[in-house]
């Protein structure tokens, strides 16, 4: 992102989630990790441009001894592009947001993951807006819980 | 005599390679202060630097799960994680995973909040290893391998 001349400050992103994860465990049981909120930290990335590849993982990142045999995610994503301009009690105003999403679902059978549906949003365009972002918790404080 | 230090030179480097065959990352973690009082935030920033002569890539998910940390009391004994940490390694997911790129000499930095993390109520003298794992710059047995940074001590005082 470049600044025009006659212009400075700081730029940021800030991106919020809504997420739908789900996985079956080897004893048939469905878990769901779900909601809303701030995607992970503030702000979502410090400058300059950004990117995002998110995923979803078949081993469980704790020592828990849980085995996953599939995987479903729906996740919608809104990215803000943040500015304050240089100055005394300037504030974070939103410049352009995009909106983005993608979905999979897949499988494991011990020895190999195989791919079943997935889509997602292709160039996904921004539009200039004025609604700040807003949110009220973070979505990593999503927990697994048995359906 | 000259002789014995380059050959002694030769060997260490020889066994660092070893160590971290193809890796052009170091890490780095530091205390922001190297004493806190009991309560206080704990600010550990670790930092990634490329030490290569290419670019080279990370991912950067959220710090607390991007690095393994190991916290250890004066008596060497690991310090439990907290409710708050141990909920979070079991629940994170990467709904955020940043490829970062790191220009020969750029370095990505992020802050810790370890009491978050680790029961750091009691005070004593407490020593921290952060590793994590990188891609490797050469082909290997693995994509992948794990750094360390060089440990570091911070003293929790009473308040």
């Amino acid at each position: 992102m470049t600044v025009p001349q006659g212009f400075s400050g700081d730029t940021q992103w800030i991106q919020l989630v809504d997420s739908t994860r789900r996985r079956r465990k080897s004893d048939g049981v469905w878990q769901r990790w779900a909601g809303a909120g701030l995607d992970s930290v503030y702000p979502y990335w410090g400058s300059g441009s950004t990117n995002d590849s998110p995923a979803i993982s078949f081993s469980p990142s704790s020592n828990s001894g849980l085995t996953i045999i599939e995987m479903t995610v729906a996740d919608s994503f809104e990215m803000y592009l943040m500015f304050k301009p240089s100055g005394t009690n300037s504030i974070w105003v939103p410049l352009r947001k995009v909106s983005w999403s993608w979905s999979a679902a897949g499988t494991y059978d011990g020895n190999t993951v195989t791919l079943g549906s997935s889509n997602h949003s292709t160039n996904p365009s921004g539009v200039d807006t004025t609604d700040h972002p807003a949110w009220t918790r973070n979505v990593q404080s999503n927990q697994w819980v048995n359906e | 005599m000259l002789k014995t230090i380059i050959l002694s030179v030769a060997a260490v480097m020889a066994f660092s390679q070893a160590v971290n065959p193809g890796v052009g990352l170091r890490l780095s973690a530091t205390p922001k202060r190297a004493s806190v009082a009991v309560g206080e935030p704990l600010m550990l920033k670790v930092s990634t630097r490329n030490v290569s002569r290419r670019s080279l890539f990370i991912t950067v998910t959220l710090a607390e799960v991007d690095h393994k940390f190991e916290v250890r009391d004066a008596t060497g004994a690991a310090v439990p994680m907290t409710d708050y940490g141990r909920n979070l390694l079991r629940n994170a997911q990467e709904t955020r995973s940043v490829m970062v790129k790191l220009r020969p000499g750029e370095e990505h930095e992020e802050t810790i909040q370890l009491e978050k993390l680790f029961q750091l109520n009691k005070p004593g003298t407490y020593q921290i290893t952060v590793k994590r794992i990188v891609p490797r710059t050469q082909k290997g047995p693995s994509s992948n391998v794990e750094i360390s940074a060089d440990t570091c001590t911070v003293v929790i005082t009473e308040i």
